[in-house]
């Protein structure tokens, strides 16, 4: 590849690099030359077009190959938590019928009794039969409020909204639970300032709201207390407020109120039955059904708690969203 | 409230001897099935004004009724009650597109509940 020339041959060939030698007294110069355009320094300092062509492509094919395996990897793990959540949808309905059905076995026969199918029974044995149902229901509760935790958990509660009277469910939970009010010693009044007070919100996730509401107000609320239920028509949304005379909540409690699993400390929280799932879940249905829901609490002089929710389609919840955290 | 034919599909015997019981002592006429096999045999000599069905059943279960049903052309001659402790909403979603005319959930029904669901569905 190397010719031996003169330094001085000029084109097509260039010089790069030349000395001298003296060989018997002659000096010689001798000149490394190669031909211009073929290996010059300054070509051989240029990458080589092939080179670089098979490495870009080389790079494109291994960059395609990436993006495809990422993109069947992300079909596979879609693919797989759909499953998941098949999984856990099957397996959740499962355990809420196995778990209700012996409950509603025993509701339907108490039920049979009390409601006056089997022909009349004396005040004592109603009593005892009452208890014995309020204990069933509550286990159905339980087990309900197990069953959305476990499902709000899992991002799985739907609700269908629909357009009904706040005042009228109102009016429905309030008469379920009077016995309850009764038995508490406490007096309720409800005060509506509009004859109808319409939402768009899922009925059974807004009764479940009211319920534990309703619940915690004549748990939380020495006998004797009262008990002001205020529905009120807004532009926008209908609310109802729940307010009792009860113990109240320290401020400090405040910011545990709708955590999972919290009870606050007071003075009926040892003789009160509570899971410290009701409030979290509460929170999260009216989250779902586009509301809001106020606290206001004095200790030792009661607390309110104010549920808004909307009246017309709110967008995203039109037919069914699912709970977002 | 005036006299029903009323069918009820339930594979719990509890519960279906319990529907029985409050449905008769109120006056309607009742005939029991345990599963949806037994549904089908029961409507051939038996009309009902409501088909009281559960979702969860062994051999042939209330999806598998509705099917079998529709195909006998039977459609909407009774009104149809979905009534099960099964809360799916994917299989409650399809018993509605199959012809079911209400939903109720059977845990939060008292006996005079149910009364109450019988007489609003068939008025």
């Amino acid at each position: 590849m190397f010719e031996l020339f003169p330094s001085d041959i000029g084109e097509p060939y260039t010089l790069i690099r030349n000395s001298e030698i003296i060989i018997n007294n002659q000096v010689w110069r001798i000149a490394y030359s190669v031909r211009s355009g073929i290996v010059s320094p300054a070509i051989r300092e240029r990458p080589n077009n092939i080179a670089v062509g098979g490495i870009v492509f080389a790079l494109l094919v291994s960059g395609l190959v990436y993006l495809l395996l990422q993109r069947r990897s992300r079909i596979v793990a879609e693919s797989e938590n759909r499953k998941l959540e098949n999984a856990k949808d099957s397996m959740l309905s499962l355990a809420s019928h196995q778990l209700r059905t012996p409950a509603t076995g025993v509701k339907q026969y108490l039920g049979m009794v009390l409601e006056g199918f089997v022909g009349d029974i004396t005040t004592e044995q109603k009593v005892l039969l009452q208890k014995a149902n309020d204990s069933n229901e509550r286990q159905l509760h339980i087990i309900n409020e197990f069953l959305y935790l476990a499902k709000a958990d899992a991002e799985r509660i739907i609700v269908s909204p629909q357009k009904f009277d706040l005042g009228e469910l109102v009016d429905e939970v309030t008469s379920e639970m009077n016995l309850e009010i009764i038995q508490a010693g406490h007096t309720l009044s409800i005060k509506q300032k509009v004859k109808y007070t319409p939402v768009y919100a899922d009925r059974h996730s807004t009764r479940m709201i009211i319920e534990n509401l309703l619940s915690n107000a004549i748990k939380y609320t020495p006998a004797g207390g009262k008990i002001i239920i205020i529905l009120t028509k807004y532009r926008l949304n209908s609310s109802f407020s729940i307010s009792d005379s009860g113990v109240g909540i320290a401020k400090k409690d405040m910011k545990k109120l709708f955590q999972q699993f919290s009870r606050i400390p007071n003075e009926l929280t040892k003789q009160e039955s509570g899971s410290g799932i009701g409030l979290y879940l509460s929170k999260h249905l009216i989250d779902l059904n586009g509301g809001k829901i106020i606290v206001e609490s004095k200790r030792y002089k009661g607390s309110t708690f104010t549920v808004h929710l909307p009246n017309k389609t709110v967008k995203n919840i039109t037919v069914s969203r699912r709970l977002q955290g | 409230m005036s006299n029903r034919k009323i069918l009820v599909v339930e594979d719990e015997r509890v519960l279906n001897g319990a529907y029985e019981t409050i449905l008769t002592k109120s006056g309607h006429t009742v005939k029991v099935a345990f599963d949806g096999n037994e549904a089908l045999e029961k409507l051939k000599g038996f009309k009902p004004d409501v088909i009281l069905l559960d979702l969860k059943m062994p051999n042939l279960d209330g999806i598998g009724f509705l099917k079998a049903y529709n195909e006998l052309g039977n459609k909407k001659s009774s009104k149809i009650v979905l009534f099960s402790n099964f809360d799916l909403q994917k299989e409650i979603d399809e018993a509605f597109s199959l012809g079911v005319d209400k939903y109720v959930l059977k845990a939060w029904a008292s006996p005079k509940d149910l009364l109450k669901i019988i007489e609003d569905v068939s008025s």
